[in-house]
């Protein structure tokens, strides 16, 4: 709508944002106070806006959709169940059921129930079938004879309320009598789950719009009913009685019939009363909403009435002298015996307020967003500015760290590098939400190995886990598929901030991160991750504040620990941005869980994380003092297939390892617990090393024992430990991670550092077409190529690429997708159509594409090509998939 | 992040000897890249600066500098963005990357 934009009340306040250089921290502050202000009292406005809005609308949806039930009704009792849904919805009632008198046993009749598909009333239904109330018994019986509407705020408190009610879970009731006419007098009840009593508000707008069903009925199915069905005359008379909304009705030729009061109220100042439709709408100036053009009369409700065919617009504007009104027009035809149509009726209403309204807060809005984007900016550019400068403090703080300092100054060394790193994250977090607010911040979609993901993103935290004391494991439930695709810088972000808090709000014991799918949800990537501490927990009420920016969990929290609060804040907007979310659930003193979900994808040949496998026929030994802990660690152990052999004393355990490596067979993971009788567990640690791979000891340790014997655990290279006490998740985790880095070691160094060697293929003489417009890949590619008996033909775009093709012959092409004057896909779709209408085989055809996205892939394939390979290319990589398409004749 | 002045130090990368003869004129190119992209930011011409780092993107690890696919990836996102501050920062770390960078071929 084009006269939304006025200038905001306050313009003359608004502050210049101040460059991004040689402004000094007084202007800075004094920019930001009044950007924060601009932005409260834009939010102030539009929460007001909002409210206001809210309960206009409540209202709105009640009579439109009353109207609209009642107009288009044959009678009065065929509408009362649409009617009875509609009203209990728009109150956000759980169900609602109405009672019909019966005037001459002068009882109540049980008439019909409507409830949410939650709320379990089918046994209610059926008791209530033939239920009948004596006019003043029970609570619609004194409702009635009252004719005053009843809350029942406990309906378990309410002796004449059937149990099935109370069973049913519904707590609060409302009871109203409404008046529609012989035959359609009655009661109805609403019940809500919540205790709701008194709504003042509620109730007036209730007796309200059954007071409608009341003129209403009495207009439209009233006595004396005209016989034979209604007539125009019988309704205009009726109407002009007083229906409460502005109505005209037409007959056939669109000659106006009837005014009611409130038709000509809209229409006050204008001298006539135009004698039909084209007429009363030139009186008004009828025109399409903001537009300046004169509302079409093909679209006009009431002429399309009488046509047939009900019709609601909601864009109408009329001038009334120099008043401007908006109205919403519905119409519908009135049908004679025969079913022709003898008329039409048309409702108006006036939504003048509502449409005001919209405006304003369409206004609102904008110059909330506004200031919003303004201050995102704003943000952004500054912390740069402070990013650059801060880089260097820290860089100058560790070069000082290094040198001699005494021991006090190596306090404030710490203290002021500490200080320095909070604030550099407080401004990373800063950035981070601006951008995702102002809506900068895309997610990604790749693949990516869910225990690699949360090894890697659990081991950032092991050290200061390990520094407090504290046992930090994850556990990944069967069910979860191996790789899923979604965006892992993102979600590591979030599980970063979860366990930083985790971390630091526990003082003792552990914490866990347990991965699971969502078994709500029939996708599989559907994941639930939570991380559960044993720290402080944070007290119900501020469960959902704590998502909230610079909120904590209490002001002694922020005074204790510090931090911003806008970590979860950030959590919860990235989630929010890929379909998920989180919750909290925690108790003060014992500890918390957050538990998110997010809606991942799975690649097309996932796999699952299975139970019971994973250590299968593994020997494992158990050396163990403590009866409980080896019940414990054979729990733990048994179920995944381990070759199990326990032990209770250290010499016995040495004795068992040295037979079973004999047997070329030895235990590829030993459990040293602490409390063995025989010896320390220092020195059976020594002992096991001389005969067993470090890698294979694992100890398991009081955090007590871990300080004091962390020397000598070093010194024989074991690293591998888990604290006591023992959890199921953290035996996995070590055991895993211990036989991972085994096979690692046997396998030699990783691969990264030394130059993979890479045999060439026998290509056979494979002609190739390289498409590429970068020179760099163009060379990168034939030199990988050279040694093969390949035969390499270049292009450098597209275009280049659809000529050489038409008059050569290649096997195989390699197709860059971003590529000037013609691109992958469009070159891609030629050659496909060439080989179209020329009848040739399809040339197998590769993108090649900088990235792995969904859509980039996708859209190649259905471009036609056959694979895809993300840049950069790597040799083998290339190898492989060429010998994949090399002429399979001549095996060797 | 970009290290201050006097803390850098040198950035040894293992080069397929495969290659040796290519690496020159690559590195040479990126160069040349640099003065592209200075032109292009004095320019605002965002759609050369994310081209140049689309092709960054796509070469770099191929030849063994797995630190230039980076930026280059990091160019065309900031590109997209229009984001002069990160596209200025990027450029200075491909100038000390290729001031810093000994290669040894092994």
């Amino acid at each position: 709508m084009e006269d939304v934009h006025h200038l905001p009340p306050d313009e003359e306040e608004t502050p210049t944002t101040p460059g991004p250089s040689g402004s000094d921290s007084s202007d800075i502050q004094e920019a930001l106070r009044q950007r924060t202000e601009l932005l409260l009292r834009a939010r102030r406005a539009l929460e007001r806006e909002v409210q206001k809005r809210h309960r206009a609308e409540t209202h709105l949806t009640f009579e439109n959709v009353v109207s609209r039930i009642l107009v288009d009704a044959r009678s009065l009792p065929a509408a009362l169940p649409s009617l009875l849904k509609a009203l209990a919805l728009a109150g956000r009632w759980d169900a609602g059921e109405y009672f019909l008198l019966d005037p001459q046993r002068n009882l109540l009749r049980w008439g019909g129930l409507w409830h949410r598909d939650n709320v379990p009333l089918g046994g209610h239904e059926r008791e209530s079938l033939d239920l009948t109330i004596p006019v003043g018994e029970g609570v619609q019986g004194r409702v009635w004879s009252s004719m005053a509407p009843v809350w029942v705020e406990n309906t378990a408190e309410e002796p004449t309320i059937s149990p099935t009610i109370v069973a049913a879970g519904l707590r609060s009731s409302l009871t109203l009598p409404f008046d529609g006419g012989e035959g359609t007098k009655g009661v109805i009840t609403f019940y809500s789950r919540q205790p709701r009593t008194h709504e003042a508000e509620v109730q007036e707008t209730l007796t309200r719009v059954l007071h409608t069903i009341y003129r209403l009925g009495q207009w439209k199915w009233g006595s004396p009913a005209p016989k034979g069905g209604i007539t125009l005359e019988s309704l205009g008379e009726t109407l002009v009685k007083g229906f409460p909304l502005p109505a005209l009705l037409l007959d056939p030729e669109g000659k106006i019939r009837s005014f009611n009061e409130a038709a000509r109220d809209l229409v006050k100042g204008t001298q006539v009363d135009p004698p039909t439709l084209e007429g009363y709408r030139e009186a008004v100036r009828a025109q399409v909403a903001g537009s300046g053009q004169a509302y079409p009369m093909e679209k006009l409700p009431a002429w399309r009435a009488l046509r047939g065919e009900s019709a609601f617009v909601n864009d109408l504007e009329v001038h009334v002298g120099d008043r401007t009104l908006f109205l919403e027009a519905y119409a519908a035809p009135v049908l004679g015996d025969s079913g022709e149509v003898v008329g039409a009726l048309s409702l108006f209403r006036d939504v003048t307020g509502t449409h005001q309204q919209t405006l304003d807060l369409q206004r609102a809005k904008e110059e909330a967003q506004e200031a919003d984007q303004a201050k995102s900016e704003f943000l952004s550019r500054m912390s740069h500015e402070i990013r650059t400068p801060l880089n260097a403090i820290l860089g100058m703080i560790d070069l000082l760290w290094e040198t001699n300092l005494t021991q006090d100054q190596q306090e404030y060394v710490r203290i002021c590098r500490n200080a320095g790193n909070n604030l550099m994250s407080l401004i990373n977090n800063i950035l981070d939400l601006s951008r995702v607010q102002s809506g900068q911040l895309e997610i990604a979609s790749s693949v990516f190995e869910v225990r690699d993901f949360l090894d890697k993103t659990v081991d950032l935290f092991a050290l200061r886990a390990h520094q407090k004391g504290l046992e930090l494991t994850y556990y990944l439930e069967p069910g979860v598929p191996t790789h899923v695709v979604g965006d892992p810088v993102r979600l590591r972000q979030i599980l970063v901030n979860l366990l930083a808090n985790a971390i630091k709000f526990t003082p003792k014991g552990h914490v866990i991160v347990v991965v699971k799918r969502d078994p709500k949800d029939p996708n599989p990537g559907t994941l639930l991750v939570s991380v559960s501490d044993t720290g402080i927990g944070i007290p119900p009420d501020r469960h959902e504040a704590i998502f909230d920016r610079f909120t904590q969990a209490s002001s002694t929290v922020a005074v204790q620990y510090g931090g911003s609060g806008l970590g979860l804040t950030i959590v919860k907007r990235l989630l929010e941005l890929m379909g998920g979310k989180i919750w909290v659930e925690s108790v003060p003193g014992e500890g918390s869980t957050f538990t998110f979900r997010v809606p991942l994808q799975v690649p097309p040949d996932v796999q699952f994380h299975t139970e019971g496998t994973e250590l299968k026929d593994i020997p494992i030994l158990v050396v163990e003092g403590d009866a409980a802990d080896r019940d414990r660690l054979t729990r733990m152990l048994q179920p995944q297939g381990a070759d199990l052999t326990v032990v209770s004393t250290a010499r016995d355990g040495l004795n068992r390892f040295r037979r079973a490596k004999q047997r070329e067979a030895p235990h590829r993971l030993i459990f040293l617990g602490s409390s063995l009788a025989d010896t320390s567990i220092w020195e059976a640690m020594e002992e096991f090393a001389r005969i067993a791979p470090a890698s294979s000891i694992i100890l398991m340790l009081d955090p007590d024992q871990l300080r004091a014997g962390l020397p000598r655990i070093r010194e024989t290279g074991v690293t591998n430990y888990v604290m006591k006490p023992i959890s199921g998740s953290s035996i996995m985790a070590v055991s895993l991670s211990s036989l991972q880095s085994q096979n690692l070691m046997a396998k030699g160094p990783p691969p990264e550092r030394a130059m993979p060697e890479v045999a060439v293929p026998d290509l056979k003489g494979l002609r190739i077409l390289l498409v590429e417009d970068s020179e760099d890949n163009r060379f990168l590619i034939q030199r990988y190529l050279r040694n093969t008996s390949c035969r390499l033909d270049m292009a450098e775009n597209g275009k280049v690429a659809v000529d050489k093709f038409r008059t050569s012959n290649y096997d195989l092409i390699l197709m860059d997708l971003q590529m000037p004057f013609m691109d992958g896909y469009t070159a891609t779709q030629t050659i496909r159509q060439w080989e179209k209408t020329h009848a040739l085989s399809p040339t197998p055809i590769i993108a090649l594409s900088a990235y792995a996205i969904k859509e980039e892939i996708e859209k190649s394939l259905a471009a036609g090509c056959d694979a895809h390979i993300t840049k950069p290319v790597e040799r083998a990589k290339l190898f492989e998939i060429l010998s994949q398409y090399a002429p399979r004749s001549a095996t060797p | 992040m970009s290290s201050q002045d006097g803390t850098r130090h040198p950035i040894h990368v293992k080069v397929d000897p495969y290659l040796e003869d290519l690496i020159p004129r690559y590195l040479e190119n990126r160069r040349k890249d640099i003065e592209k992209l200075g032109e292009a930011v004095a320019a605002r011409d965002f759609e050369q600066i994310r081209i140049l780092g689309h092709s960054m993107a796509g070469s770099g690890g191929g030849y063994g500098f797995r630190e230039i696919t980076v930026i280059g990836r990091a160019l065309e996102s900031a590109a997209r963005e229009q984001d002069v501050e990160t596209i200025q920062a990027r450029i200075q770390d491909l100038q000390e990357y290729l001031e810093d960078v000994v290669i040894s071929f092994a």
